[in-house]
């Protein structure tokens, strides 16, 4: 995979922290196959501005972009005029399939999206506060504490390194501590924390700050992938407006010479040994060591080592040193390293900024040396206090003097802090990490282009897939293939291999003359052009900032009025807001009073209907009574009536008993008189047959037939002879009959008529005393 | 003259296109009534216009190729299923005016070895299409118009038997079925452009002519094909490579060396220029040259 890493400066030119990460990570990513190409600034004033030279690295390349001078302003921090153009043409020519960029100061956002672009997958490791502050240590020229967000204190400390700049001939951005210079304090502290004296001056700064805030941050949020050491870190940048998921990501080290380093020897006659390696500026507190070791006397040996400028606090720093004896040596070889660690028994990092993940830290570690560091959120990420080393705080070098004090005095201690410390993550491991990383983020751009190459016609697959091949070659390779092909071209063809020289003297070479002739033109051109723009931005920049000036002036007045407005629409609100209230009341005491009026009616026609009801319940109270009275009446007639009803009931039972024997006589007597009534209705039923049998003689059985006279007469005659003859004897069964008539008739006035009758109708009439007929 | 002729059109799956180039075509075959025949070659790899072909015009015969071939494969297949000796090679994005066949066949005389029409460019005068020149410019070879005035439909005064030119367009040229069975268009030249110079200079080297008829008009919307499917960075690409292919194929002598001379010059002015695209066409040309040499 071919790689850039991209970042502000490279070694030899600059060696600190990132420079030498990124050195080692190029070195680890080519010794794992891949094709590393390091793009860097370097201040190169004898080569053209903005001009590339490619340097061979053995592993890997750089590519130097030569410029004019430093970015020291923020317009140049921003963005240079043609640093971009340069950068694309740099990813023109070289082909990467992925860009890492370490850092961006000096270069600028517009590389990022220069990579976007071409479809470059792009990485972006936050190795400090760099991507939210221009001040990326995040401390005031007073050194005292800035916040990243804070573009107004930003603005301030811009103007308070003006008067740094007039009080020094050479200053690092902070104010040397110790320096006595009271007047010189008041006016930074009045700059940095009192009423503004110059407003246009500080909006104008302001709005310049916040553009290039602004500008960075959505540039890298467009990367694919961000990344950065420590949790602190991401979660400020996080915080602090970079829209993109940042995955926290340990840089790896190179320890390989390092991890030989020879172990601390906790038990050695002589002094403790205290080493500080970095750059000898004010925020990485190397004074602070340096009064500790004043306040140590001896007792401990004290070495820095790193750059330090020409600056007064360089100056103060080697007089201090001087003072106290302790060695303040200069910069350092990275092949001296593990002499100096060697050399130490502990590693003091007392930085007064939140730095990040200090690399002298792992440096220490992989020597095997613990590390006497700042307590402060990111350094507690890297040093386990009481383990593999001890967080003091920060600026206080009372407490490290204690501290290296405690250490020289009780070894057992150091040991132990030795016995903790642990190898850091090696670089072979951080660049394996990277691998996957990168192929990661490639893999869905060639799946696009095969995508894209899949959709073509068939037969122009192998076609498209040899021009995607060769256009994602650099520039160089494809010229030496070129160059390669065209011999074994004239080879196969049987011509003698062309000489450069004579081609390149031909008139068929008068293009390439007049376009090499073109291309220096241009090159001046387009520095010339990229200067103009500088200063046509920088003036925009300028008039951008008086507009802002003005602007911010205008929203002051805007905002004065605003206040003014807000109060009066306050003050109406609130009178508006108590009539309401008032209103509210006055309605609601309407509302009381009509609830109350009704309840009133209510009362008085409750009241009434209970004074009706009174009346009308005192009325049914008298009718009760007069009820009462009668039912009393009621009752003792009642009472009265029972008595005689219970004395006729009693009589009646006795006369009852009296009719049951009666009853019994007369069913008796019946059961007689039935019999012999029986007996008479077979005494007459024997006479009817026998008067039948009397008559038969005399019809016969012509009975039916004598219908005339004539025929009747005999029967008549003789008939009246035996009716004669039978007269006498009916006359005689007459007698008889009448006799058993009078007989049935006394026995039947005897049961229907006379004192039984007379009986029974008395016991009817007591069952029934309506008088009905039973 | 009554001589039938084979009209071949290799297709991808253009059926707008077919459509606006079939109507005219079929209705100037029913005007000549002598037994034409139109095959359309379809070369989408899917059957995209078979069966649309027969259900829409059930006159034109269809060979369908299993795998997308690209138009130099495809047109041999619609030549060798062709019924008649004249064959008249087409792009499905080229729409003749009637009586065109007449004077192309009349032109195709025992020495000429094509004729295209005079190609209209969406019925604007031709660039560099029909009536082309080949020329050497700074040692490579470059394809310009003639600059002829020519009126479309009529005879040239000077050419009366047709304009001489350095190539018949591919895609409206008539030509003997058995001269091209016998040489078709050389496969180095996929996927497309040159393929119709090269076969022309090859004729052109033994003797034969190649021409023009003017008197023979048809309408070329340029690149209606490939434009739509193939990026414009692919085309320019085929065009360079396949120019460079030519050039170490047909130069000889001086004007090869002289091309390889102007090729070193050249590549050095890519590398100074930082002219990538130029160093990819030289390089995709010389993997191809040198997979398989050119025996000039």
């Amino acid at each position: 995979m071919r790689v850039a890493l991209v970042l502000h400066a490279f070694p030899p030119v600059s060696r600190t922290g990132v420079e030498t990460y990124s050195e080692a990570l190029a070195r680890a990513l080519a010794g794992q196959g891949h094709e590393v190409h390091v793009f860097a600034p370097r201040r190169e004033e004898r080569q053209a501005y903005l001009s590339q030279t490619t340097e061979e690295r053995g592993s890997y390349r750089v590519t130097w972009l030569a410029l004019d001078r430093d970015p020291d302003s923020p317009e140049l921090r921003r963005a240079r005029p043609g640093v971009a153009a340069a950068f694309a043409r740099f990813l023109e020519r070289e082909r990467p399939e992925v860009v890492h960029f370490q850092h961006l100061i000096k270069l600028g956002p517009g590389l990022v999206d220069e990579a976007r672009e071409r479809g470059i997958a792009t990485v972006f490791t936050a190795h400090d506060a760099f991507a939210v502050s221009n001040d990326y240590t995040l401390l005031a020229p007073d050194l005292s504490p800035l916040a990243p967000g804070d573009v107004e204190a930003a603005a301030r400390c811009e103007q308070a390194r003006g008067i740094l700049d007039e009080a020094f001939t050479a200053h690092d951005g902070f104010l040397p501590p110790g320096s006595g210079d009271e007047a010189l304090r008041a006016r930074l502290e009045q700059v940095l924390h009192g009423a503004c004296a110059d407003e246009t001056d500080l909006a104008r700064r302001v709005a310049s700050l916040r553009l290039e805030r602004d500008e960075r941050l959505s540039a890298l949020s467009r990367c694919d992938r961000v990344e950065a050491p420590t949790a602190w870190l991401a979660e400020l940048l996080r915080a602090n407006g970079l829209r993109k998921r940042i995955a926290r990501r340990p840089c790896g080290h190179d320890i390989g010479a390092l991890c030989d380093a020879a172990p601390v020897e906790a038990g050695h006659a002589g002094p403790l040994r205290a080493l500080f390696l970095g750059g000898l500026y004010e925020h990485k507190g190397a004074h602070v060591l340096l009064e500790a070791a004043a306040e140590l006397g001896g007792e401990v040996e004290v070495l820095l080592r790193g750059c330090t400028g020409s600056s007064e606090y360089g100056r103060r720093l080697a007089r201090r040193a001087a003072e106290v004896g302790a060695e303040l040596g200069g910069p350092f070889e990275r092949a001296e390293l593990r002499g100096l660690l060697e050399a130490a028994d502990v590693v003091v990092v007392p930085s007064l900024w939140p730095e990040n993940a200090p690399f002298v830290i792992r440096e220490a570690f992989a020597a095997g040396r613990p590390v006497i560091a700042s307590d402060s959120a990111p350094l507690r990420e890297s040093v386990r206090s009481g383990t593999d080393g001890v967080l003091l705080p920060p600026g206080d070098s009372q407490a490290l003097a204690a501290c290296l004090r405690e250490l020289a005095s009780d070894r057992g201690a150091l040991a132990r802090l030795v016995s903790g410390v642990r190898a850091p993550k090696g670089i072979e491991l951080d660049a394996r990490e990277l691998t996957a990383t990168y192929a990661e983020l490639v893999a869905p751009q060639r799946e696009q282009r095969a995508r894209a190459t899949a959709r073509l016609p068939e037969h122009l697959h192998g076609f498209a897939a040899a021009y995607e091949a060769l256009d994602a070659l650099p520039t160089q390779e494809l010229v030496r293939r070129a160059l390669a092909g065209l011999e074994d071209l004239a080879s196969a063809l049987g011509e003698a291999r062309p000489d450069l020289a004579s081609a390149l003297t031909s008139a068929s070479a008068q293009r390439l003359r007049e376009r090499v002739s073109d291309l220096s033109r241009a090159a001046d051109w387009r520095a010339e052009v990229s200067r103009d723009r500088e200063r046509a931005l920088h003036a925009l920049e300028e008039r951008v900032a008086q507009l802002s000036a003005a602007a911010e002036s205008e929203a002051q007045r805007a905002s004065w009025h605003g206040g003014l407005l807000e109060e009066r629409e306050a003050r109406l609100a609130w009178t508006e807001e108590q009539l309401t209230e008032r209103s509210a009341v006055a309605a609601e005491l309407s509302r009381a009073v009509e609830h109350l009026t009704r309840e009133r009616d209510w009362l008085a026609s409750e009241e009434e209907a209970r004074r009706r009801e009174l009346a009308w319940t005192a009325e049914c109270l008298e009718d009760r009574r007069a009820h009462l009275v009668e039912a009393e009446k009621a009752l003792d007639a009642a009472l009265a009536e029972r008595e005689a009803l219970r004395v006729g009931l009693e009589r009646r039972e006795t006369e009852l008993d009296t009719q049951a024997a009666a009853h019994g006589e007369l069913a008796r007597a019946y059961e007689e008189l039935r019999s012999s009534h029986e007996a008479a209705q077979q005494h007459e039923a024997w006479l009817r047959g026998e008067l039948r049998r009397v008559l038969r003689p005399l019809v016969g059985s012509n009975a039916g037939r004598l219908e005339t006279p004539e025929e009747i007469a005999p029967f008549v005659a003789r008939a009246l002879e035996e009716l004669q003859q039978l007269g006498r004897e009916l006359s005689w069964r007459a007698e008889e009959m009448e006799a058993a008539s009078r007989d049935v008739r006394g026995v039947g006035e005897r049961l229907f008529h006379g004192p039984l009758l007379r009986r029974v109708d008395s016991w009817r009439r007591a069952v029934d005393p309506s008088g009905g007929e039973s | 003259m009554s001589v039938p002729v084979s009209v071949v059109i290799p297709s991808l799956a253009d059926r707008e296109l077919l459509s606006l180039a079939l109507a005219p075509l079929l209705a100037e075959l029913d005007r000549r009534a002598l037994g034409d025949e139109v095959i359309v070659v379809d070369d989408s790899g899917a059957g995209a216009l078979t069966e649309w072909l027969s259900a829409s015009y059930p006159s034109v015969r269809v060979q369908s190729n299993e795998r997308n071939l690209g138009f130099g494969a495809a047109l041999l297949r619609g030549v060798e299923a062709a019924s008649h000796e004249l064959v008249f090679a087409m792009n499905p994005d080229v729409r003749i005016q009637p009586g065109i066949f007449e004077p192309l066949v009349e032109t195709l005389r025992h020495d000429v070895w094509a004729v295209s029409p005079y190609v209209l460019l969406d019925g604007e005068r031709p660039d560099a299409e029909s009536l082309s020149e080949l020329r050497l410019e700074g040692g490579f070879p470059v394809l310009v118009h003639q600059g002829l005035e020519v009126v479309p439909g009529e005879v040239h005064p000077r050419y009366p038997g047709g304009i001489p030119v350095a190539f018949a367009l591919g895609g409206a040229m008539l030509l003997r079925r058995a001269d091209f069975l016998a040489s078709s268009f050389d496969p180095r030249y996929a996927p497309f452009y040159w393929e119709d110079v090269d076969w022309a200079q090859d004729a052109l080297r033994r003797g034969l002519r190649v021409l023009v008829d003017p008197r023979a008009v048809a309408h070329h919307h340029h690149r209606g094909t490939i434009q739509p499917r193939v990026p414009e960075r692919l085309v320019r690409a085929a065009i360079e490579k396949n120019r460079l292919l030519f050039a170490w194929k047909h130069l000889e002598g001086d004007d090869r060396r002289a091309h390889l001379e102007a090729l070193t010059a050249r590549i050095v002015e890519h590398a100074v220029c930082e002219d990538r695209e130029e160093l990819v066409w030289l390089l995709l040309a010389l993997e191809q040259e040198l997979q398989a040499p050119t025996s000039a």
